[in-house]
């Protein structure tokens, strides 16, 4: 009884003094609560009594209505951001002034605090969620890499895929990190969706070059993705359903110190699968994933998270055949034999990934994680065999291929003033694919026969990686700041250990709204990832480098300038020249490596590559009209001595020119466009001469040049505040013209044959041709949005 | 709402319960004639409306034109058992099936030595069981005469194909030689077959 008395009291207490507060300490209380950002002109005036009543916590909306009842200020909400504005009398159409316009919208958009882009420094660009949620969409799945393909030097692998191809560099040399943890394999639906949604990360940050000694491992980039952390103000959460996909969202607190984020995305289909397996549906293919973070705050300047990521893709096909055979014995005894056959075939493929982090402060951060891929290709038969309702059998086969890499990992990094300091290890267990089959008869419900095979695993490798760097930031002079560097990296495998000391250098001047670089960065990469086909696929696998295929190593000069004194827009400029050593090609220069295959090293050989090029970017960074436009001049060539006689080719990845635009307009707080264009000279592709058992080959590789590809893209997000929370409505347009871009490019043999996909009637049977799909041609999209 | 979702169900393991169970492309009726005419058939008898003769050169003109083939001489150490013929099971309606006849036709050396030489016919079925028979191109067998190599000796014309009840009867012209009058004999033989298949499984 004295407990709740004293506890009546102190709620009286807290109201009376509420009562007696500010807005601004409302404001303050509201952005304490729902963790969002209040944006205002600073001319409004929030120092102003309230005296209204008392915030009671029930949702944002409820409690910014109440904030500000009875006052000139009106207040927006979209997802974590508030805007403030005043309200002003509605003038008519004749009373409307220009300067009355511009007033209210400078009001309202000086202070929209998240460009579209940031610019953390040279040779980086970052992306926020923000940006993400505005972006036009494929399949109506907003997509961190597609969104990087957009920026100058950075293009995708394969056009409409996921995968980066950056300044000259392949798919698999960009370290993808989440939460500073490698991510090996990062895609969806063979590349056509990353595997981080939008909702799980709160922002995106790719280095291009002039990387901070920190960052290391591959040759050409870094994707530095930080996940959304918890929310210890209040429960939100939020669902999206769109074309493909739905995901659902949710953050808040789990008592003083602990709270959470989890977000899950997953594919229609994975719901439709028990309707599509009863209706005997011929295939199906589904993915999902889920990202979750716990943080912990151990003490005012320590925090604990916990990062978990799991994402599985799955397909498969089922063919199925009732099979009727009137058949006759040695003295022409007639019989009837109903068979059922059931085929199935499944391939199932996902990464999983945990890390637990600890911050301290600013200055410290140390990660253990470990992660695995693993991959899975099951053939499944059965066949039911009735023979004239007298004997029944069952035959059942399966066969299996598994295959699963594990990487364990501890890094540190810690900061000291202008140094920073850290180190690494890893164990990464590369276990190729293994597989087994077995048969199985049943005749009249007894076990009749059993058969068995195992096909021994080519032998498992184990990589270890590991290494120190240090680096500093020191100005000096006048504006200059030089960011000297060194790693050092040590790559070690079964028969080889490599150590490679990577030294970084930048030096940046700046002032009068300019900023200068010059820098030089030395990335080293142990791991190669072996395509299977032309995009990337489940079953491509990673190999450590060993005796007999190097670690790849580059060499980049860059010089950067970027102007910025001009309010509300950015320049820059960025010169780049690219040495790499050790890189990898086919032998015979088509992809044609299997999970299962053993002697991996055979099928490769090394070179050389040199890569060059300028990229300029003009930025629109405030104002209702915010985006940029980008355009990348660029050479990549590839040297082998097994290859085209020594002679040098363009890299597969080679494009001259690149053009992105995009153009992101709002429309008060309720609507918002983007508009993206983008044009890249043709790629080049080989155009296999003969077609053997082995696959195909030709003797001179990317001999020949695509067609340049362009498309444009369009979405609307269409916002309205609801009685708790806000929907939105996203309509997007994914290849506006419906260009017809060479999005697939495979190889295949002529066939006369209608019933083929590889049809040419007008070829002699068998010819080898190179033939383009075109996969991503106009795709409308709409998605909805519910945040509470 | 529970009698809807209960006429659903029913509904779907209905759909699921009552999948056909396929049978025979060609239908029942043509199948069980088929299943019927198919198997091995032996020679019941063989008729021939020539001259008696010595046909086999052994100096003895034997009671039957059965037991004058019959007697050989044969191949090597090869005694068939007699003329036989083999149906081949019909699968599709009007499709071409062989009836593979094994048959006295011919000399394969010089003085004499028989073979059972296989003739090919075909039949095919009608959906309502009747039987077409047709005569095989190579059917026409020219012997080579032992009195002048370029000259045809005789010839089988098995022209004649068909079932009468239960039994298939093959006829056609023939020639052959005739040793005891040292020339040239013709007339035509009509074999009926029985089938001698027990069409029981298992035995």
């Amino acid at each position: 009884m004295k407990r709740t008395g004293i506890l009546l009291a102190f709620l009286l207490l807290a109201e009376t003094v509420f009562a007696q507060t500010t807005l601004k300490e409302g404001v303050q209380m509201i952005k304490d609560r729902y963790g969002v950002t209040f944006i205002y002109d600073p001319a409004i005036n929030l120092d102003r009594p309230y005296a209204g009543e008392k915030l009671e916590g029930k949702s944002l909306q409820a409690d910014l209505r109440r904030l500000f009842a009875g006052t000139d200020i009106s207040a927006s909400a979209k997802k974590r951001q508030v805007v403030l504005k005043k309200k002003q009398r509605r003038p008519r159409r004749a009373d409307t002034s220009l300067s009355e316009v511009q007033l209210l919208d400078s009001a309202l958009l000086v202070d929209w605090r998240k460009p579209v882009l940031s610019h953390p420094g040279a040779g980086a660009l970052g992306i926020s969620r923000t940006t993400l949620d505005e972006f036009p969409v494929v399949f109506g799945e907003k997509d961190a890499l597609k969104m990087l393909q957009l920026l100058p030097g950075v293009q995708a692998a394969n056009e409409g895929f996921s995968g980066l191809s950056v300044r000259g560099g392949y798919a698999d040399e960009n370290l993808i990190l989440l939460d500073g943890v490698p991510v090996w394999q990062g895609e969806h639906a063979f590349g056509l969706f990353s595997a981080f949604p939008a909702e799980a990360i709160s922002d995106a940050t790719i280095y291009k070059g002039n990387y901070p000694a920190r960052f290391g491992g591959r040759l050409s980039s870094v994707v530095d993705i930080q996940s959304a952390p918890g929310n210890s103000d209040s429960l939100r959460w939020g669902y999206t359903i769109s074309l493909l996909a739905d995901k659902i969202h949710a953050d808040g607190p789990l008592g003083k110190r602990l709270s959470y984020s989890v977000s899950g995305r997953f594919l229609h289909t994975v719901l439709a699968e028990p309707v599509l397996a009863l209706l005997d549906n011929k295939l199906n293919y589904w993915f999902y994933d889920v990202n979750a973070r716990l943080d912990w705050k151990a003490g005012s300047e320590d925090l604990l998270y916990l990062t978990l990521y799991n994402g599985t893709d799955w397909y498969r096909e089922k063919n199925t055949a009732k099979k009727y055979q009137h058949t006759y014995d040695d003295n022409y005894a007639a019989y009837d034999i109903w068979t059922d056959d059931i085929g199935y075939e499944g391939l199932e493929w996902g990464t999983g990934l945990a890390a637990l982090h600890w911050n301290h402060a600013e200055n410290g951060r140390t990660a253990l994680s470990w992660s695995r891929y693993n991959m899975v290709l099951a053939n499944n038969s059965q066949y039911l065999t009735n023979d004239s309702d007298i004997h029944v059998s069952k035959q059942e086969n399966r066969s299996e291929t598994e295959a699963h890499d594990d990487e364990l990992r501890l890094s540190t990094d810690w900061n000291l003033g202008p140094f920073s300091f850290g180190g690494w290890a890893s164990l990464h267990g590369f276990h190729p694919g293994g597989s087994f089959r077995e048969s199985r008869l049943y005749t009249d419900g007894k076990k009749d026969y059993w058969w068995r095979k195992n096909y021994s695993a080519p032998e498992s490798m184990t990589a270890a990686e590991a290494g120190l760097y240090a680096g500093a930031a020191v100005p000096f002079g006048h504006g200059f700041t030089a960011s000297p560097g060194v790693r050092l990296s040590i790559y070690g495998s079964k028969d080889m250990v490599y150590v490679y000391p990577e030294p970084r250098f930048d030096v940046q001047w700046q002032g009068a709204g300019w900023t200068i670089n010059a820098g030089y960065s030395r990335m080293t990469q142990g791991y190669h990832r072996m395509q299977s086909g032309f995009t990337i696929l489940p079953l491509d696998i990673w190999r450590p480098s060993g005796a007999d295929v190097p670690p790849m190593v580059g060499d980049q000069f860059s010089l950067s300038g970027c102007f910025a004194g001009l309010e509300g827009w950015e320049i820059s400029a960025e010169l780049y020249y690219k040495k790499v050593h050790g890189v990898t090609e086919y032998r015979n220069t088509f992809p044609s490596i299997s999970v299962d295959y053993y002697d991996w090293s055979e099928m490769v050989v090394s070179g050389d590559g040199t890569a060059r090029g300028a990229e300029f970017l003009i930025r629109k960074t405030s104002g209702p009209l915010t985006g940029w436009l980008a355009y990348t001049l660029s050479k990549a060539d590839r040297v082998f001595p097994d290859i085209n006689d020594g002679a040098s080719f363009p890299a597969t990845v080679d494009r001259r020119h690149r053009i992105n635009f995009l153009a992101s307009y709002k429309m008060g707080q309720r609507l918002n466009m983007t508009l993206s264009w983008t044009f890249a000279s043709g790629a080049p592709a080989t155009v296999p001469e003969r077609y053997s058992t082995m696959g195909f080959y030709s003797s001179s590789m990317n001999n020949f040049r695509l067609p340049p590809v362009h498309r444009a893209d369009f979405n609307i997000n269409l916002h309205s505040p609801c009685r708790k929370g806000t929907r939105t409505w996203t309509l997007g347009l994914y290849n506006l013209y419906g260009a017809q871009n060479p999005d697939a490019v495979l190889p295949v043999s002529a066939s006369a044959n209608s019933y083929d996909t590889c049809y040419h009637p007008e070829l002699p049977e068998g010819t080898p041709v190179l033939e383009r799909w075109t996969i991503l041609t106009f795709i409308p999209t709409i998605s909805f949005s519910r945040e509470f | 709402m529970k009698k809807q979702l209960l006429t659903a169900v029913i509904a779907v393991v209905s759909l699921c319960a009552c999948s056909e169970r396929p049978g025979p492309s060609m239908g029942w009726t043509a199948q069980n004639a088929v299943d019927k005419l198919c198997g091995r058939y032996e020679v019941e008898s063989l008729t021939w409306d020539g001259p008696e003769a010595d046909i086999n050169g052994d100096g003895i003109i034997a009671p039957t034109h059965l037991e004058e083939l019959l007697q050989g001489p044969w191949d090597g150490i090869q005694d068939p058992g007699g003329p036989f013929v083999y149906v081949t099971p019909a699968s599709e309606l009007g499709k071409g099936t062989n009836v593979d006849a094994h048959l006295f036709i011919g000399f394969i050396d010089w003085p004499v030595k028989y073979s059972l030489m296989t003739l090919k016919y075909e039949y095919s079925v009608s959906e309502s069981g009747e039987f077409t028979f047709s005569q095989h191109h190579m059917n026409d067998l020219a012997f080579t005469s032992p009195l002048n190599e370029d000259h045809s000796a005789g010839r089988f014309d098995g022209e004649s194909v068909y079932l009468d009840g239960d039994i298939l009867v093959i006829s056609g012209e023939t020639s052959f030689y005739d040793f005891a009058e040292g020339k040239q004999i013709s007339g035509r033989e009509t074999y009926r077959f029985k089938c001698v298949s027990t069409k029981r499984r298992g035995e």
